[in-house]
């Protein structure tokens, strides 16, 4: 959110957001297609993210945060792999504990699992942090996506975080008059305290709902014109198909 | 300079739970007029003020400037009637404050150049230019307020309806909108508990208790009637 409203535009953030969404694309499909094995590859790619980290200087939290929400759900999905996938050729490690092995293509079947979302996380990650967010709206319907879906996205936006201060005063007022959250009967009030938040939330629809047709609103969302895409774009979204595709194709 | 903005006759209006809200409202306010319309909580202000550009729509007639509210001419009358909700967040919806403002004129149909030319004006007229980018989040209570009215200002509205302009607004933040509508020239109908803001900016002030206009006339001869007020809930 801090980001939101900086005013000194480095090269990433200032490059159009309809060409960083459409590179970010690009260049994550690139990175899943290419073999597990084809590790210089990956150090290719992993090497342009640390370029445009530097770049962008996202902080620690914001680059690191998603990345171990992710993590820990691919770990689970993918950790069991390397136990329970079997070596067409034979060739796996035993772990000298019992009979526990794990088998060379359930690693690398790991690592390709991990590798990959790592990449993927990380480039969003990077994508956003340079983006302010109506800047992605604004890009998203560029493309042509569904304008409902974006005009929702922007609704989100908007309200989460009213919606979180509303959540955040509705508990100072149950906490300021005693409450522990200990005992199982309390729980009731946390659920009421959801109900009133919905309730609250469905009110608030409406009245938003009212201050738009009372500056004209028709059910047509008009959206601001898109900015034309410069040169310097063009060679940002080059550059990176180049460098993707060139790393891919030597990777064959 | 005469011509009568809004001309409300036999207005009555049930909510679906069946609470009456408006029982036989006639108003008529001239245009240029600044009409402050006072009442207890549940007086009818509000429901009043919704009646003005048609979106809530009771028994009765409602005319602006001439002509009667009907569905053919809801988009002029909302043209007309720039109408400001109470709370900011409401009125606020949009990823940026620019984006907001320039959400009517948008709606209007005009052309990009035309809309950020009258959004310049109008951020400029509140005193937030150079917010445009901003998000409604970031804003303090005083400037969401402002932003609200420019999202009305922009369109330009001849006839302002503004539900509690100054609640919940710090003394200095108050007094700088009180200035800003005071020098707007626009017709103003404004819904308000604050007698204060009222006594400085209206000089006409209509109350209502129960749906019903039970006072209509000089701001000073129905603020300094203390009896009136108390018995009707101020």
């Amino acid at each position: 959110m801090s980001k939101l409203d900086q005013p000194v535009l480095p090269f990433p953030r200032r490059v159009d957001a309809r060409i960083k969404l459409i590179s970010l694309v690009l260049a994550v499909v690139i990175c899943v297609s290419t073999p597990p094995d084809r590790f210089m590859a990956f150090g290719g790619y992993f090497a342009y993210l640390l370029l445009l980290a530097i770049v962008v200087r996202p902080s620690a939290r914001t680059l690191l945060g998603p990345v171990f929400v992710v993590l820990p759900f691919i770990m689970l999905c993918a950790v069991f792999i390397p136990f329970l996938h079997q070596d067409a050729s034979g060739g796996g490690y035993n772990l000298g504990i019992g009979r526990l092995s794990v088998s060379r293509s359930g690693l690398l079947l790991f690592w390709n699992v991990l590798v990959k979302a790592l990449f993927g996380v990380c480039s969003i990650v990077l994508f956003v942090d340079s983006t302010p967010f109506p800047d992605v709206l604004r890009a998203l319907d560029g493309l042509r996506f569904p304008r409902l879906t974006v005009m929702l996205a922007g609704f989100v936006h908007r309200y989460a975080f009213v919606f979180a201060e509303e959540a955040l005063r509705m508990k100072r007022a149950i906490d300021s008059r005693g409450y522990r959250g200990r005992w199982l009967w309390q729980a009731a009030v946390v659920g009421r305290m959801i109900g009133t938040l919905f309730l609250r939330s469905y009110e608030r629809g409406e009245r938003v709902y009212l201050a738009m047709l009372a500056r004209g609103f028709d059910g047509r969302m008009p959206f601001s014109g898109q900015a034309s895409v410069r040169a310097i774009d063009y060679g940002f979204l080059l550059t990176v198909a180049v460098v993707f595709l060139g790393l891919r194709v030597a990777a064959l | 300079m005469n011509e009568v903005a809004v001309e409300i006759s036999g207005l009555h209006y049930d909510y679906p739970d069946g609470t009456v809200a408006l029982n036989g409202i006639d108003l008529e306010i001239q245009s240029g007029e600044k009409v402050g319309i006072i009442g207890a909580n549940g007086a009818g202000k509000s429901t009043l003020l919704l009646h003005l550009n048609g979106i809530l729509r009771g028994d009765g007639t409602v005319r602006v400037f001439g002509s009667p509210i009907n569905k053919s001419n809801l988009s002029a009358v909302r043209r007309e009637v720039g109408l400001v909700f109470q709370n900011p967040d409401d009125q606020l919806f949009c990823p940026t404050v620019y984006d907001d403002v320039a959400f009517g004129p948008r709606n209007m149909r005009l052309a990009e150049q035309q809309v950020a030319e009258r959004v310049s004006r109008a951020l400029r007229l509140v005193g937030l230019d150079g917010l445009e980018r901003k998000s409604a989040f970031h804003l303090s209570i005083g400037q969401k307020k402002r932003a609200a009215l420019a999202t009305v200002l922009v369109m330009d509205a001849r006839v302002l309806a503004l539900d509690e302009p100054s609640g919940n607004l710090d003394p200095r933040a108050r007094r700088e909108l009180m200035a800003l509508l005071k020098d707007l020239a626009e017709t103003q109908v404004i819904a308000t508990h604050d007698l204060g803001l009222v006594a400085d900016i209206c000089s006409r002030v209509v109350l209502l208790d129960r749906g019903k206009v039970v006072a209509d006339g000089q701001g000073h001869d129905i603020l300094e009637n203390r009896v009136l007020l108390e018995q009707h809930g101020l």
